[in-house]
């Protein structure tokens, strides 16, 4: 194991989390599975599942007193440990909703009465990222087709070298934005503080800053990932309106997220759902959209305690989640010859390793089957992203290793230990070994050049049979493959395949079919 | 106790209730012990096996997230639609929409009536017919939309107390044609009609009111009845307020994945459905059980208070509407609602109470022949409830009236 990793175990002890958490708060899990995806779905511990059931209890037990009496203080409270944690001025501003997709829904309900009211104008343009999440991606792509609102994505690139490539990147965006709608204006942009696929954390601080600068009326920060991961101060970040999933890294069950608005916007927004409450006040309407289980956003102040107990506090966990994620990252990468998307200071408790080429992962649903498959045969759970091609060459310029087309990205919380990285490492070197198992035999068959390349980066020993199924070997150097092949294919050896293969170890020797003519 | 024929909680007997009274009481054990929970309409109660079957899926989706979303989530959702079709007697799976409440649903609709009005569709001035008895939060809902569209809010008046469906009927008639006559050159784009009113609770004739309004020219009609959409013809122009990665998939899909959250409940449909079949008997029997025992107790009250029920009992329904004694002199929804909160804290009943508004009092007085009776309590009858419950309340109500006359 390389001594990263030792660093990392010796945190683990030293920081207050004892040897049995897993045990007792998260034995729920699934045996066997390598739980890589913590951004996606959270995970809720046992005495915060139980502290909803509490919740449930009460109500079920008389659930007229229980909304007259005490629904409304207990919500309260939830707000109240929120916004400590977020460093947000008042209690008012923070407001307690389902998902980062209800808010968004919010938000762009409000815009969307800007235009129709006549307050903003056809052409006035909706800012969003390159990465911004799916459902966010929706929900203004309608807006912007519903009212005549032009939407303009800002690029983020990835791989990144640092969070002032990211910058730049955005400042050129918005002057290029600026210059393109002329007179009209833009009205609001939507930044991730971390973005989701691929997943990096943005300078968000600075970014809300040039938007102003540049002269956006309103920024919307998704921070969907943030609470619990990274630091949220809302005051420091100053957007007009924050929000996070507190089921993704604040230990909550789902249907908990908070809304951040700053206090002078509070009246002209709605919830989506009208209720009894409508008119009363944004926090009034949210409170209450309508009979349903309240319990889980009554479970805060327990969440709150649970991280106070178990890990000593909400930073020193939030470090050592980092610095483990980084040091599997680094890991990981090592061991697949690939390299992570982003240096340090821009993973979370997430990052992103690249996986090995010879995956040849070509597109978005070829990295939804190889996530599949990695669940399904190997009991891992992680998700993958896939660098578009025209993206390629900007992200071999980053990393200096070509044909890294997707990344992994793995997360750390409090319940992984070091095999799940295992797990994972091993899964994927199994696909590899595969892999080239089949290129090898396909590019005796074909043309397909670039196939060649990738699959001689290994050197590996394999097996293949003629067309009559019969295995035929011979022994070959990895340098007398590559000449015969490139002479059965007619395939140009390139000064990049030359160092490649130069580069790669000849641990092994081929064994492959000789094919006549 | 009066010597007259005591409503027969025999009934349960009738009923096919395994371990009748024992069976009912684990189901139950999660209510208040000593509380006459007399208001199951708002809130129901979900019995403990249900709760079991809703835990079991949370627990599967704590387990492993991922993979409940892509192997489980989809096809738990359409077996809870498929269990509702089969109860609303709906032939067409993709007409039954799963939604958190009916405050969702009448988002949807009310949303796309919005965008009628925005593109043109529909006129300034078209018009929204809600009932005068229309649920708080669909009348903000609709009034919202008026607002913002310049569309014109109209309520149809329905008589409480009331004698006969068709007493109803004619009312309803008539505020339909005042309708059209307000709104010459334009249109009825929506009429909202419940199906049960909620405050007071009567069940009205809606089949015939939906086809009064066909006949009176309304182009669309929205059952507040159904907790869940059903009957839409324009399915592929609804969608969800919220919009996530389903948006533009059709309105199921719209409503199957609103962001992550908590399924749990709309995916124990299925063991609600058979907590029905096995512990009662079936719906048809229970509903029948649940109204006659519901209307039994209501006359007694009535008897035992000196009052009247508001309604016959064809449109009484699982609840009932008692009159209270007119001593009580309950002169506003406030006083209302604070005589319903001493119910609550000194007496542990749990009972909503309605108060007939001024202007209604005399044609009240005329339907019920019994002068005075300015609020009536919503008294509702489920499986779990006892005689004692009814007595629990009647006792509670005798009290305050003893002291009203003592000061």
């Amino acid at each position: 194991m390389p001594s990263a990793d030792e660093a990392a175990l010796e945190k683990f002890e030293q920081l207050k989390i004892s040897s049995d958490v897993k045990e007792r708060e998260f034995s729920h899990h699934a045996t066997g599975v390598a739980r890589l995806n913590h951004g996606s779905f959270g995970s809720c511990p046992a005495s915060v599942q139980n502290a909803e059931a509490e919740w449930r209890d009460k109500w079920s037990k008389q659930p007229d007193s229980f909304m007259v009496h005490r629904m409304e203080d207990a919500i309260l409270e939830s707000r109240r440990a929120i916004a400590k944690v977020i460093n947000s001025p008042t209690v008012n501003e923070v407001l307690l909703v389902d998902n980062v997709t209800t808010a968004a829904a919010m938000v762009a309900q409000d815009l969307m009465w800007g235009f129709l009211e006549g307050r903003y104008q056809q052409g006035d343009a909706v800012l969003l990222l390159n990465f911004a999440y799916v459902s966010i991606k929706t929900c203004f792509q309608r807006l912007a087709a519903q009212v005549g609102a032009r939407l303009i994505y800002a690029k983020i690139p990835f791989p990144i070298s640092s969070p002032s490539h990211a910058l730049e990147s955005f400042r050129h965006c918005l002057t290029q934005a600026r210059e393109e709608i002329q007179e009209r204006v833009i009205r609001i942009a939507v930044i991730d503080h971390i973005t989701s696929s691929p997943s990096i954390l943005l300078p968000v601080k600075d970014m809300v800053s040039l938007c102003r600068s540049h002269g956006v009326e309103q920024v919307f920060v998704d921070g969907a990932h943030a609470i619990g991961n990274v630091d949220v101060d809302v005051q420091q970040i100053d957007a007009d309106y924050y929000t996070s999933d507190c089921h993704k890294w604040f230990f909550s069950p789902s249907q908990v997220a908070f809304f951040h608005c700053k206090s002078k916007h509070l009246d002209s927004l709605h919830h989506p759902l009208v209720s009894t409450t409508h008119g009363q006040g944004l926090a009034a309407e949210c409170a209450s959209v309508g009979s349903r289980d309240y319990s889980a956003q009554l479970t805060v102040p327990a969440v709150a305690e649970f991280i106070q107990r178990e890990t000593g506090g909400l930073e020193g966990l939030r470090r050592f989640n980092h610095e483990s994620a980084v040091a599997m990252g680094k890991f990981l990468a090592k061991e697949w010859g690939t390299a992570c998307g982003s240096p340090a200071e821009m993973a979370t408790s997430m990052v992103m390793v690249g996986l090995p080429p010879v995956l040849n992962v070509r597109s978005f649903d070829e990295g939804l089957q190889l996530n599949a498959r990695l669940r399904k045969e190997f009991q891992v759970e992680v998700p993958l992203h896939h660098v578009p091609e025209e993206d390629q060459d900007a992200a071999d310029e980053v990393t200096k290793i070509p044909a890294i087309t997707a990344y992994a990205r793995i997360s750390h919380q409090i319940y992984n230990n070091r095999e799940d990285y295992l797990q994972l490492r091993d899964a994927i070197q199994y696909i590899v070994r595969e892999r080239d198992k089949l290129h090898i035999h396909a590019y005796l068959c074909g043309r397909d050049a670039e196939l060649v390349g990738l699959s001689l980066m290994e050197g590996r020993q394999t097996e293949a049979t003629d067309e009559k199924n019969e295995t035929v070997s011979t022994l070959f150097s990895l340098e007398t493959l590559l000449v015969t092949a490139a002479a059965i294919v007619g395939f140009q050896i390139t000064p990049l395949i030359q160092s490649q293969v130069k580069a790669s170890c000849l641990r092994k020797v081929l064994t492959i079919p000789v094919r006549n003519g | 106790m009066p010597s007259g024929k005591e409503p027969e909680l025999d009934e349960f007997q009738h009923l096919k209730i395994s371990g009748d009274v024992t069976c009912t009481e684990r189901e139950f054990d999660h209510h208040e012990p000593g509380v006459a929970r007399l208001n199951h309409g708002s809130f129901g109660s979900c019995p403990a096996s249900v709760q079991i079957a809703q835990a079991e899926w949370r627990e599967k989706w704590f387990k492993q997230p991922d993979h409940f979303i892509y192997h489980l989530l989809e096809d738990g959702i359409l077996d809870s639609r498929r269990t509702i079709a089969k109860v609303i007697n709906c032939p067409n799976l993709h007409e039954v929409l799963l939604v958190d409440n009916v405050t969702t649903a009448a988002s949807t609709v009310a949303q796309d009536l919005v965008w009628g009005f925005l593109e043109g569709r529909y006129q300034k001035g078209d018009a929204i017919v809600l009932l005068n008895f229309a649920y708080g939060a669909i009348k903000a809902c609709f009034e919202r939309v008026a607002a913002q569209v310049g569309a014109r809010l109209i309520y149809a008046k329905i008589p409480f107390p009331v004698s006969s469906p068709s007493h109803v009927l004619e009312s309803f008639r008539q505020s339909l044609t005042k309708a059209r006559e307000e709104t010459p050159g334009r249109v009825i784009r929506l009429a909202v009609i419940d199906h049960i009113t909620s405050m007071p609770s009567i069940l009205l004739p809606v089949k015939e009111m939906v086809t009064l309004c066909r006949t009176h020219g309304v182009e669309q009609v929205f059952v507040d009845g159904a907790h869940a959409l059903g009957n839409v013809e324009h399915l592929d122009r609804l969608h969800h307020p919220v919009v996530s990665t389903t948006h533009g998939l059709g309105l199921a899909a719209e409503c199957a994945w609103v962001g992550t959250r908590d399924y749990s409940a709309q995916l124990s449909v299925p063991a609600a459905a058979e907590f029905i079949q096995k512990r009662t008997g079936g719906l048809e029997a229970l509903r029948d059980l649940n109204h006659a025992s519901a209307v039994a107790m209501g006359n007694l009250l009535a008897k035992e208070l000196g009052t009247v029920c508001g309604a016959p009992a064809e449109m009484a329904t699982a609840m009932v509407m008692v009159g209270l004694p007119g001593v009580l002199n309950i002169k506003s929804f406030d006083e209302g609602v604070q005589l319903r909160t001493r119910l609550r804290r000194e007496f542990k009943v749990e009972v909503p109470l309605h108060y007939v508004p001024e202007e209604d009092q005399d044609a009240g007085d005329q339907v019920v022949k019994v002068p005075g009776i300015t609020a009536y309590a919503r008294v509702s009858h489920q499986i779990y409830n006892r005689r004692e419950d009814y007595l629990q309340f009647r006792d509670a109500i005798q009290y305050i009236v003893r002291e009203c006359a003592e000061t």
